[in-house]
């Protein structure tokens, strides 16, 4: 059980275009996955995600959760012999943070004022 | 015979999946599913996630299968239990259809209502004669429902 495997992923983003296919060790967790996803987003797509925050990780109709790790985020019956999995990535900025992006852009103004 | 192909559509799914669906067994039960489905970019859906509880008959694929929403949706085709009023789920229903086809088929349900076949005829008169408010309060309960 707890040995390390590797398995193969991709991800399928909004318009259909596939990033970040490559092995990862099953011991990685979901929000370092997310991580990587962010850093290696391609830049010329017309919805970028700024933070891990922004970004929903979606596998066999779960989102799936920061802390989890890829073995632990396995389903039954979905082993998949030398296959590729396929998971979704939404990008989905929530309200809450843009409430925060305002209040700290105010902060910023209140200091440079002097 | 139906756990088989149930199966191959999970492989299928975990190969392939169609854009805007993602599906797969909810727990240990191979006939019971979640699914969700990302609000398409041409409705007042967009943005949002939406998720969806599949039961398989034991006659699968010889009887559809039972959908239903989780998340609120306003729309004139699904009902506030979720009930999805989609021809293919029911006298339409043809083995050859698989989940992925359906899932695909609710997105376009979701991108063109049908307000002639409603099963809220409230919003479908809405839909029918007001747009602009129709737009407006989906796109507020995909915001409050679908975004969190």
């Amino acid at each position: 059980m707890a040995e390390v495997e590797s398995i193969e992923l991709k991800f399928r983003i909004y318009d259909g275009t596939d990033i970040g296919h490559s092995n990862y060790a099953s011991t990685t967790t979901v929000a370092t996955l997310k991580e990587r996803l962010v850093a290696q987003w391609p830049q010329d797509k017309t919805v970028i995600p700024k933070s891990v925050n922004d970004v929903k990780l979606i596998y066999a109709g779960k989102v799936l959760e920061n802390s989890k790790t890829l073995a632990e985020s396995r389903i039954p019956f979905g082993d998949l012999p030398g296959g590729v999995i396929t998971m979704h990535v939404v990008v989905q900025p929530s309200i809450a943070r843009k409430k925060t992006g305002y209040v700290r852009k105010s902060f910023s103004l209140m200091i440079s004022v002097p | 015979m139906a756990s088989k192909r149930i199966q191959k559509e999970l492989q299928d799914l975990q190969r392939d999946p169609p854009t805007s669906c993602s599906a797969g067994p909810a727990g240990e039960d191979l006939f019971h599913w979640q699914a969700t489905i990302m609000g398409p970019s041409d409705s007042p859906y967009a943005g949002g996630v939406f998720f969806v509880m599949i039961h398989f008959p034991p006659d699968y694929p010889f009887k559809p299968p039972k959908v239903n929403f989780q998340t609120k949706v306003y729309h004139p085709n699904i009902n506030s239990n979720g009930s999805i009023c989609l021809d293919i789920l029911k006298e339409q229903w043809s083995p050859a259809l698989t989940i992925s086809k359906v899932l695909l088929s609710i997105c376009s349900l979701l991108t063109d209502p049908n307000p002639d076949d409603p099963l809220v005829p409230e919003i479908a008169h809405i839909y029918k004669n007001q747009r602009t408010r129709y737009e407006e309060t989906a796109r507020a309960w995909t915001q409050k429902y679908a975004m969190n």
